[in-house]
């Protein structure tokens, strides 16, 4: 059971297009969020990287719950499955910014 | 008749040098509206001797975008062994000198449910009663393939307090803001955008983390 609160096959079908997301992801050792918090033990930003990202979700930590049910929640706001926002990036990730093309 | 913002930004990792691109476009922006706009660099306050008192005594407004804790903005991160050094922090929070502010970080109110005593925010509140302290109650988040989606509604709800829209009436129209963005990344207009389920979420936990006081 990944959480009390969703279905266990909607939650295995996220988890699937997330590691889809990152693995395939064009930068995913490099941070592509930021939490603007200094972290108090070393003084160090909270950036995240994809495959972090994945991870944080995999083993439920707080980021990674949040993000699920908020995943959730907008698939049953909009009546898209949930999995389709995170395949939505991953297709993002095959087609990157013309800037980036140029490169 | 123009009014006089003071901008106060630093940039030494990944995450400030995009907010401080964001502080820049905000300048412009104020300019082309004829306010008065005194742009400093959080670092050179530090090394070049300039007196963060002395900038503030000129401006009617104080924006800073960059890292804070509870409570403190930070100036410089910390390094060599060296502790990280307060810009602002609660002790010294009389050198803000009821100014209006605008706290584009981290954690300036502190936790919404109840009040620590240590925040930013309410110590300024304790000094400057009257005086308008807009902020985040958690992590103000954003996602860097997108940011110039998340800087440009920080740059507006600037725009919109300066101009004259109060405290309350500021963090309320971002709340909206940042729930319009929500929608656009979730199923609008950059639902396609690369990350775009991730910066939704973002986008969202901004909207429920404005405040100000008093």
């Amino acid at each position: 059971v990944y959480d009390n609160n969703i279905d266990d096959r909607e939650a295995e079908d996220i988890l699937t297009a997330l590691r889809a997301w990152a693995i395939g992801h064009p930068a995913r050792d490099q941070p592509f969020m930021a939490v603007m918090e200094f972290a108090i033990d070393d003084g160090s930003p909270v950036l995240v990287t994809p495959l972090e990202f994945l991870h944080s979700v995999e083993d439920k930590t707080d980021i990674g719950l949040s993000f699920m049910r908020f995943v959730v929640s907008q698939s049953r706001r909009y009546g898209v499955p949930a999995a389709e926002f995170v395949y939505r990036a991953v297709e993002a990730n095959k087609f990157p910014p013309i800037s980036e093309q140029d490169r | 008749m123009p009014t006089s913002v003071l901008i106060l930004a630093s940039s030494y990792d990944s995450a400030t040098f995009y907010t401080r691109s964001w502080a820049h476009k905000l300048r412009d922006d104020l300019l082309r509206r004829k306010h008065i706009c005194l742009f400093l660099d959080v670092e050179s306050l530090c090394s070049a001797g300039i007196t963060l008192s002395g900038a503030i005594d000129r401006a009617d407004f104080i924006v800073f975008y960059g890292h804070g804790t509870t409570d403190r903005w930070i100036a410089m991160p910390s390094g060599a062994g060296n502790p990280a050094v307060p810009l602002v922090d609660v002790a010294g929070v009389n050198v803000l000198k009821g100014r209006r502010i605008y706290s584009g970080c981290c954690d300036s109110l502190g936790p919404r449910s109840g009040h620590s005593g240590y925040a930013l925010g309410d110590a300024f509140r304790n000094q400057f009663s009257a005086a308008p302290f807009i902020g985040y109650h958690s992590k103000f988040e954003f996602e860097f393939s997108n940011h110039d989606e998340f800087g440009s509604i920080v740059n507006s709800s600037v725009v919109n307090y300066v101009s004259g829209a109060t405290a309350q009436q500021t963090s309320k129209d971002l709340a909206v803001e940042w729930d319009g963005l929500r929608h656009d990344f979730a199923n609008g207009r950059l639902k396609n955008a690369p990350n775009a389920i991730m910066a939704a979420q973002l986008a969202d936990n901004n909207g429920r983390h404005i405040g100000y006081v008093p």
